[in-house]
């Protein structure tokens, strides 16, 4: 009964990394290379690894970044580019959309 | 009632907690046990303590049935049944439900020699119940601050109950709560969705494998966490959440008494950030 009641892997065999199933032709290669963490495999697959960006990727890395710093140094600004009060602070900043009257 | 023809083997004796092999029989698909005779016990005393209490009450219209909890003045004493004793039978043939229910599901789990993960998940959802009801009230000195049983009445409770603390949602343990629940449903209808379109796939495709959903997650966020680990992962977020929502609400009244926006001033005002 006890061998059931398990949480973690106990036992983790390890091997030569998964490259993933393979892509069609004209897309980018992924980026590796893939490596292994033992806590990861504590409680799933150990494999970190590799990924595909591809144009998209770029794109949504892009604007994410672009998104963070726009909201991040509206902030800074609104704390007198002080960054101290900007960690104090940041629970309560915030980049407000439009005001109502600009409709 | 019919029987598949692989069940009977699933149909074995033993694994009772109580009672021996004296209740140990099913009525149709359902498997008793001495926890099933408890489970139907309480939760028809309750219902007909509810049923009985909506009788005595003003109506029968059934968003605003409700029975409340003894006054706060009674504070932790047994009430008489019309203002608040109906809702302590209730409580009790409730917890004694719930308890029973998990219980059955133990000895449903010993006779099939599986883990006692669904039963143990289901006793952290009576652990928020147990809490609501039970451990907050004592700590507070009194039933009445328990929420009553009405589908309106249960809801202006937690919207009361809310704004005693200004803003429920500047609560860190509510946060922690909200943001797990959030966690839960993304990671498992994540999981979901992934499974259905391997198993799915389009005109002329083969089903595809655990290889396919690894790669894919791989490629999206560069990690899998595996046909296993998201069910541990699942299962892990889903009990935390509703870990840390009976740890917010315990926490609100018995620890804090003011609003929770003010609570964050310890926050603002550490000495690290000079004056």
């Amino acid at each position: 009964m006890a061998e059931y009641q398990n949480l973690f892997t106990t036992v983790q065999p390890t091997g030569p990394a998964s490259a993933g199933v393979p892509l069609p032709r004209g897309d980018w290669d992924r980026t590796g290379p893939a490596f292994f963490l033992h806590l990861a495999g504590r409680l799933g697959n150990a494999q970190i690894g590799p990924i595909y960006l591809g144009w998209l990727g770029i794109a949504s890395l892009i604007c994410g970044t672009l998104s963070f710093n726009i909201i991040g140094f509206n902030m800074l600004a609104q704390v007198d580019w002080n960054p101290l009060q900007m960690v104090r602070q940041l629970f309560w900043l915030a980049l407000d959309p439009p005001p109502p009257v600009m409709g | 009632m019919a029987m598949l023809s692989f069940e009977r083997k699933y149909r074995v004796r033993g694994g009772t907690l109580i009672g021996g092999d004296l209740f140990d029989f099913w009525v149709g698909p359902f498997y008793v046990g001495f926890f099933g005779i408890t489970t139907a016990f309480f939760a028809l005393l309750g219902t007909a303590m509810i049923v009985w209490g909506a009788a005595l009450g003003p109506t029968w219209n059934l968003w605003q049935i409700n029975i409340a909890p003894p006054d706060i003045s009674n504070g932790l004493h047994f009430a008489p049944i019309l203002a608040g004793g109906l809702w302590q039978i209730i409580t009790v043939c409730a917890l004694g439900a719930f308890v029973s229910w998990a219980l059955r599901q133990v000895e449903i789990c010993r006779k099939l020699g599986m883990g006692l993960h669904v039963p143990i998940a289901f006793s952290f959802a009576i652990f928020a119940y147990f809490t609501l009801q039970v451990i907050r009230p004592v700590l507070m000195g009194s039933w009445g601050h328990a929420f009553p049983y009405g589908i309106y009445s249960h809801l202006d409770w937690v919207s009361n109950t809310a704004y005693q603390y200004l803003h429920f949602h500047y609560n860190p343990a509510h946060m922690i709560a909200a943001s797990l629940f959030f966690a839960t449903t993304l990671s498992l209808s994540l999981h979901g969705a992934l499974v259905l379109s391997a198993t799915n796939p389009g005109n002329g495709e083969v089903v595809k494998t655990p290889e396919h959903e690894d790669t894919f997650f791989r490629d999206v966020i560069g990690y899998s966490v595996g046909t296993l680990g998201i069910h541990r992962l699942g299962l892990f977020l889903a009990l935390s959440a509703v870990w840390f929502s009976a740890l917010c609400i315990v926490i609100s009244g018995p620890f804090w008494t003011r609003g929770w926006p003010e609570w964050w001033g310890w926050w603002l005002n550490m000495p690290i950030w000079g004056h």
